[in-house]
């Protein structure tokens, strides 16, 4: 019965996330209105690049091709993002500032850029793996044709990998940009690149015997890589850590 | 950053190599059967028969069995019956019979989910393959209440009338069984825990428990959903009568009693497993006897100046439902009784038990040396007509008086008369109360069983089967002149006609005799059927589109059309006019087929005048007002509908692998909850902090 692997796969992809959502997002409405607004800007993009997909008729069965232009589409739109909410803490900040943080309301950057982040990776991850995850549900499993039965556990690894890099991207994106000076460049750049590689690497995963291992691998190297510039970034040392911790 | 750039156009290019076409993942995991058998569900006035599915379909392990020996040994192999929950068996087609069946289902009972019948390749197949009952058609019978059995059918299994509860499905081609064989090899042979193939067998049928339950369900209607469901449509197809088109009984003139002589076909079959678009078998019952009957009826054309000079009537009548119960003739007899044969014009003095003569039939005929002729009740049999049959035709065996009778759809006109009022000769091919046909309503009853090459036969070859027609016809022809009219004549029918009816009717419906004798709408509607044989199964009322019924109705009433109109060199509106003033026959422009026109001239049209009737053959249990169909007065069986039917090959993941996967889900989960927890509680963090920000 594949129902077991298909449950599996959901609770792998989405456990993390929604243990995320419950203790950070779930109480904070603000949060949550980002979040998704966040993912629905991420859906325009994805829409831009199917336009691009469609309208470039000789190259629709190349892969290759789609993915570095949705990578890119994906980030300007993460950029656009962070101006609409430039626009609205301007906005906000022209209206009665003192009443709101009376009453507790404080238009915390982090837990913005962190939010953005996740409603990203979440309809970034959901799009990667819905699908897959439909399929799963008849009584058979890959291998007939030679596939490797691994395909599923991997698939889902990899989105969880994806929501959680979505996630860091955003608060290491809006950071940078607040940051101002030279951090306004490399901190997107940065984003830009490891999303670009993470990306293509998975493009090797349409083989016939992949090795699932290289993209997985290169996928949590690049997210543990990701927190500590996050960390980094937000100005934390290890005094500041024991700090917090107590 | 510009060195990043380049690597990852050079990581592109690499990747490139590797690109293949996107597909959905469904496709790398399923391998789906598109050509194969599969059983379905009938019903009765009381019970359910056939085989029915889960609505997603019954899967389970696969496991081959290819004969007797692996049988026992499988049977025998607990530790494998006990590995999995479900199985699907293949089972070689030879062993498909109610022993092995029997077996497999009390040893997995609830196991068994489903069996997968396969042939290895058309020169393997069984000898005897057969699923009707050993004694066909014994419910509804002349002999119900009497104790002999003769089982005219002795190697019939009977699985058709049982009711499974899982799926049967059965692949006769051989890229699909080499398929199979491939992939089990791969995966199945070693019997440790590594992934193994599965079977999914998906053929759910919508009716249930029996006609007079599936039929209230049908009148159900659910106010708030429009649309109504059926669930089982009743069996029948058509009678079609015809006649030659000179003498006509208008009321008030009075017809002779024993006036009528009727000459009987049946154009139904069945088989267990059916296909879209696959062979349906048929081919000697009923696709032999339906050719027969028709060069018999070109004969009684040809000759009808000689028939002219008696005052009897000869109706030529195809039955359509009498494999299953006899449901057409009971609706035939029920006609007669009640006055209402012939259909159609008010003004014809109906036809009676009384005024019928006699009735012939030609039923369950085969390429044999020797015929047998039943004939019944001794006492209004004409015996100088079966002597003159006899010497006309040696070939012919005259059966010893008062012998059962074989399964014919005479014994319902002699039931349902008594046997007090006609006499019936069946002509048929048995041999010591055994039926020759050894594929006996089954898809494998096709031309190869009447030495035909089916591939090699043109419109116009003659082979030993059409000229052994031709051999049987002619006499019995002569013999109906020489009883009726009373004058001895050598009468021939052309080879040329009987090549072209077996290529049309075993081969391509589509050919050029059908064009020849029809209009043009209704010769382009069987172009859709092109490269098929005539449709030989069960039919359901509403009629569908089966190319049977026109073909039959046109055929059979060109035949036996009025010859003088050959002589005639008429237009279109002419004949649409002659149409509008004759309420008796119909008027139809045609090609003209030119082996059947005996005159000189020849013209680019004909107007041909016929008289052909068509009344449906449901059974009257469904037209009776108030009939309780559990009753046994007549027949009441319907075919279930059914909507998709899929069989898919796939491999079945590990248990060990689905549990790994979950446990290793729930672990990610309940870990990633708990340090939340602990991080929320237990530090500082803003971000985990509740607030309403």
């Amino acid at each position: 019965m594949t129902i077991m692997e298909c449950a599996g796969c959901t609770l792998i992809a989405y456990g993390v996330p929604f243990s995320m959502f419950v203790f950070t997002i779930a109480h904070h409405p603000f949060r949550v209105i980002i979040s998704m607004t966040s993912a629905f800007f991420w859906l325009l993009s994805l829409l831009l690049s199917s336009f691009l997909w469609f309208a470039v008729v000789p190259l629709r069965t190349q892969l290759a091709f789609a993915v570095p232009f949705a990578v890119i589409f994906q980030e300007i739109f993460r950029f656009l993002f962070y101006r609409l909410i430039k626009k609205a803490e301007f906005a906000l900040q022209r209206v009665q500032m003192q009443e709101l943080t009376d009453k507790g309301m404080v238009f915390d950057r982090f837990a913005v850029a962190y939010a953005s982040g996740y409603g990203f990776g979440l309809i970034s991850g959901t799009f990667a793996i819905v699908n897959v995850l439909s399929d799963m549900t008849g009584p058979g499993t890959l291998g007939i044709f030679g596939h490797s039965q691994d395909f599923f556990i991997a698939t889902a690894f990899l989105t969880l990998c994806v929501i959680l890099l979505n996630t860091f991207w955003g608060v290491i994106f809006f950071t940078s940009l607040d940051k101002g000076g030279i951090h306004r460049f490399i901190g997107p750049g940065t984003v830009v690149l490891t999303h670009m590689l993470f990306s293509c690497i998975t493009l090797v995963n349409r083989t016939l015997t992949p090795m699932y291992t290289i993209s997985l691998i290169v996928g949590y190297a690049i997210l543990l890589g990701m927190i500590i510039y996050t960390v980094v970034l937000r100005g934390f040392n290890l005094n500041n850590i024991r700090q917090r911790i107590n | 950053m510009r060195s990043s750039v380049i690597f990852v156009y050079l990581l592109l290019s690499i990747l490139c190599v590797y690109c293949s076409q996107p597909k959905r993942i469904v496709d790398q995991m399923y391998i789906s059967f598109d050509h194969a058998r599969y059983c379905v569900r009938r019903l009765n006035g009381t019970h359910e028969i056939g085989c029915q599915s889960s609505a997603s379909g019954n899967s389970g392990r696969m496991y081959m069995i290819d004969n007797d020996e692996e049988f026992n040994s499988y049977l025998m192999n607990t530790k494998l019956i006990d590995s999995s929950g479900s199985f699907i068996i293949v089972l070689n087609v030879n062993l498909f019979n109610t022993y092995y069946v029997d077996k497999l289902i009390t040893s997995l009972s609830s196991k068994l989910n489903g069996l997968l019948l396969y042939l290895k390749s058309t020169s393997s197949r069984p000898e005897y393959f057969s699923h009707d009952d050993q004694c066909p058609n014994h419910r509804y019978s002349y002999y119900l209440n009497q104790t002999e059995i003769i089982n005219w059918n002795s190697k019939g299994t009977g699985l058709f009338f049982r009711s499974f509860p899982f799926p049967i499905m059965l692949i006769d081609e051989e890229d699909d069984y080499k398929q199979l064989i491939k992939f089990y090899r791969q995966f199945n042979y070693s019997q440790s825990s590594s992934p193994t193939c599965g079977l999914e067998l998906k053929s759910f049928q919508n009716a249930a428990h029996s006609s007079k339950t599936c039929i209230r369900r049908n009148d159900i209607s659910h106010s708030l959903i429009d649309l109504e469901e059926t669930f089982c449509d009743p069996v029948g197809g058509l009678n079609i009568y015809s006649k030659l088109p000179q003498s006509f009984i208008i009321i008030p003139k009075k017809r002779q009693p024993k006036s009528v002589i009727l000459i009987l076909t049946t154009t139904d079959s069945f088989q267990m497993f059916l296909k879209i678009k696959g062979t349906t078998g048929g081919a000697q019952q009923p696709a032999t006897s339906l050719i027969t009957f028709l060069a018999l009826a070109h004969l009684i054309g040809q000759e009808q100046n000689e028939f002219k000079q008696q005052d009897k009537e000869i109706i030529f009548v195809t039955l359509d439902g009498d494999a299953l119960d006899y449901s057409a003739s009971f609706k035939f007899m029920f006609d007669m009784i009640n006055g209402s044969f012939p259909i159609g014009n008010q003004n014809e003095e109906p036809i009676k038990v009384e005024h019928i003569h006699s009735i012939i039939e030609f039923q369950s005929l085969s390429l044999t040396d020797k015929l047998s002729l039943y004939t019944y009740p001794s006492s209004l049999i004409n015996q100088t007509f079966i002597d003159t049959l006899v010497h006309n035709n040696p070939m012919i065996i005259p059966m010893a008086v008062d012998s059962s009778l074989p399964p014919a759809s005479s014994q319902i006109f002699l039931r349902q008369t008594s046997s007090l009022s006609f006499p019936a000769y069946i002509l048929t091919s048995t041999n010591q109360n055994q039926l020759s046909n050894h594929y006996y309503h089954s898809f494998f009853d096709d031309p190869s069983t009447l030495s035909i090459n089916i591939s090699s036969l043109e419109y116009n070859s003659t082979t030993e089967f059409s000229q052994w027609i031709k051999n049987i016809v002619e006499p019995f022809g002569q013999t109906l002149i020489e009883s009726f009219v009373g004058i001895k004549k050598n009468i021939t029918i052309k080879q040329e006609i009987i090549n072209n009816l077996v290529y049309c009717i075993l081969k391509n419906i589509n050919c050029p005799l059908i064009h020849n004798v029809t209009n043009q709408s209704t010769g382009n509607s069987f172009d859709s059927s092109n490269e098929t044989s005539l449709p030989f199964s069960i039919n359901t009322y509403p009629v569908a589109a089966t190319p049977t019924f026109p073909f039959v109705q046109n055929i059979l009433s060109y035949f036996l059309r009025d010859r003088i109109y050959d002589t005639y060199n008429l237009n279109e509106t002419t004949c649409k006019q002659y149409s509008n003033n004759d309420s008796f026959c119909s008027y139809i422009y045609v090609g003209g087929y030119a082996p059947s026109i005996m005159s000189e001239q020849s013209f680019d049209g004909y107007c041909v005048r016929s008289y052909i009737r068509s009344v449906s053959s449901m059974s009257p249990a469904f037209t009776i007002d108030n009939y309780d169909l559990s009753q046994t007065t007549y027949p009441a069986w319907t075919e279930s509908r059914w909507t998709t039917i899929s069989l898919r090959l796939f491999v079945i993941p590990t248990r060990k692998h689905e549990i790994i996967t979950l446990v290793i889900g729930i672990l990610l989960l309940s870990v990633s909850f708990i340090v939340c927890f602990i991080l929320r509680y237990y530090t500082n963090i803003s971000l985990l902090q509740p607030s309403s920000s």
